[in-house]
């Protein structure tokens, strides 16, 4: 099972993230992003599942909403992929 | 106590205000900060009631809702961020402190002021349509006196300012709460209001809408981008450094639901009601002189009044000792003052709310009507 993580600029954009996704459809869940994933300290991440990730991509440019990183985690192991 | 000194604090707040901010106070910590419950319950708190504004207030992101504590701080980073030393900078005549000791903080700014008499909007308008037509850098205007309740044509002021290409700051204390006020249909850089009057949130309380870069006033931890020493450069954590007031955030919440709840025009329709009618009683009183557009037209339920002979502060202090609240002197508005020609004498003011009634205005009247006749309480 692979899920995915849309880090955000501030908790406020994390928040506004996760309702524009839940709008959508797709259900989410707010964490702070582990310490190794971003260069500038704290943050805050929506995951998803992996397979609402298109979907999910889509509904976030729908709203104008850009995400800070976005990663992909499969077997404990995130990796950084494309806006 | 009957007390008409609304238009400094709403005294009365929904009950649903008080009970928010004790439940806040012990069980929420600090949002941004932490992954258990006392953290997220913070966190949604503060969001909804960011989008509670922006709903309200015609903003299109939460983000650009910064909370503040309360009008003068936000007032404080809009002018900071637009004004610089040598700046022209165009301002109503009816401006408070919480504008005019900024700019007299910055140096050399020169003030064109677009003063205009009373309850004369047209005259308002004119006045800023010269002075932008000088040339300026920044515009600002107060929506609502809170001397005079006299309501400034900000939304045409808004368009001028378009025209010109000059940035507008809106001091929205006086009307938050009480008239449309629209951030993004104004396209006004910032707006400025406080928690604690016409939202009926508690003190300590504002927010800054943002429709523009701004510079932060505090530095400190924000729960983002720690590693990096300079604040973020992304609202609302770049102009909201420290621990929030989360008892706060939570009772101006439940201020926000209750104007949402009620509606703006009601509650507008209720106090220019009660001003009005206290308006027309004290117009019978000998000596009285009461400051009011005609019908109330270009007013909020925000009154002053002087009295032939009486001191201002004399006439508040009796009241005071009667039961009855309201506020005296120069309501820290030097400029409107010396604009409505009161500054010698500084006028009594009589600022009701959604929770005042007939009866307590009535009996106001009668108090004051007394105290006039008998000469007594002076």
């Amino acid at each position: 099972m692979d899920d995915y993580l849309f880090v955000a600029r501030s908790i406020t954009q994390a928040q506004r993230m996760s309702r524009v996704l839940e709008q959508c459809g797709i259900r989410t869940s707010m964490l702070r992003a582990p310490v190794g994933l971003t260069d500038r300290g704290c943050s805050y991440a929506v995951r998803i599942r992996g397979e609402q990730f298109d979907t999910a991509r889509q509904c976030l440019r729908t709203a104008a909403l850009q995400p800070f990183h976005i990663f992909h985690r499969e077997e404990g192991v995130y990796r950084e992929v494309g806006q | 106590m009957i007390y008409l000194d609304s238009a400094a604090t709403t005294l009365q707040k929904p009950e649903a205000v008080r009970r928010a901010m004790a439940r806040a106070a012990g069980t929420m910590s600090s949002p941004g900060r932490g992954s258990y419950p006392a953290s997220h319950l913070a966190e949604e708190t503060a969001y909804r009631c960011r989008s509670e504004a922006a709903e309200l207030f015609d903003v299109p992101s939460p983000e650009q809702v910064v909370f503040t504590f309360n009008a003068t701080h936000g007032l404080n980073i809009a002018i900071k961020t637009l004004v610089r030393p040598g700046s022209r900078v165009v301002i109503s005549g009816y401006e408070h402190n919480a504008v005019t000791r900024p700019l007299h903080g910055i140096s050399n700014v020169e003030i064109l002021v677009a003063d205009a008499p009373l309850f004369h909007p047209e005259k308002t308008l004119s006045g800023f349509a010269e002075a932008l037509a000088l040339g300026a850098d920044v515009a600002i205007c107060s929506h609502v006196s809170n001397v005079f309740g006299c309501v400034q044509p900000v939304e045409q002021i808004a368009r001028l300012c378009r025209s010109h290409g000059v940035p507008l700051i809106v001091d929205a204390s006086q009307s938050a709460g009480v008239l449309p006020v629209e951030l993004k249909q104004w396209d006004a850089a910032f707006v400025a209001m406080p928690g604690h009057k016409g939202l009926y949130g508690p003190q300590g309380t504002g927010l800054l809408l943002c429709n523009h870069q701004a510079i932060s006033l505090l530095e400190g931890g924000t729960g983002s981008a720690s590693l990096q020493q300079e604040m973020p450069d992304f609202l609302p954590d770049q102009l909201e450094a420290g621990t929030h007031n989360m008892p706060g955030i939570a009772g101006l919440l439940e201020g926000l639901r209750f104007v949402r709840r009620t509606g703006l025009y009601t509650i507008a329709g209720h106090e220019k009601n009660m001003a009005a009618y206290a308006a027309r009683r004290l117009e019978k009183l000998p000596g009285v002189n009461v400051f009011a557009d005609k019908e109330f037209q270009n007013q909020t339920g925000v009154l002053s009044f002087t009295v032939n002979g009486r001191d201002c502060e004399e006439i508040g202090e009796a009241l005071a000792q009667n039961g009855i609240a309201v506020r005296s002197g120069l309501q820290c508005a030097p400029l409107a003052h010396r604009t409505a020609g009161t500054l010698e004498t500084g006028t009594v003011r009589v600022s009701p709310s959604a929770f005042t009634t007939k009866g307590q205005v009535d009996h106001f009247a009668v108090v004051l009507e007394r105290m006039i006749r008998e000469n007594v309480g002076f």
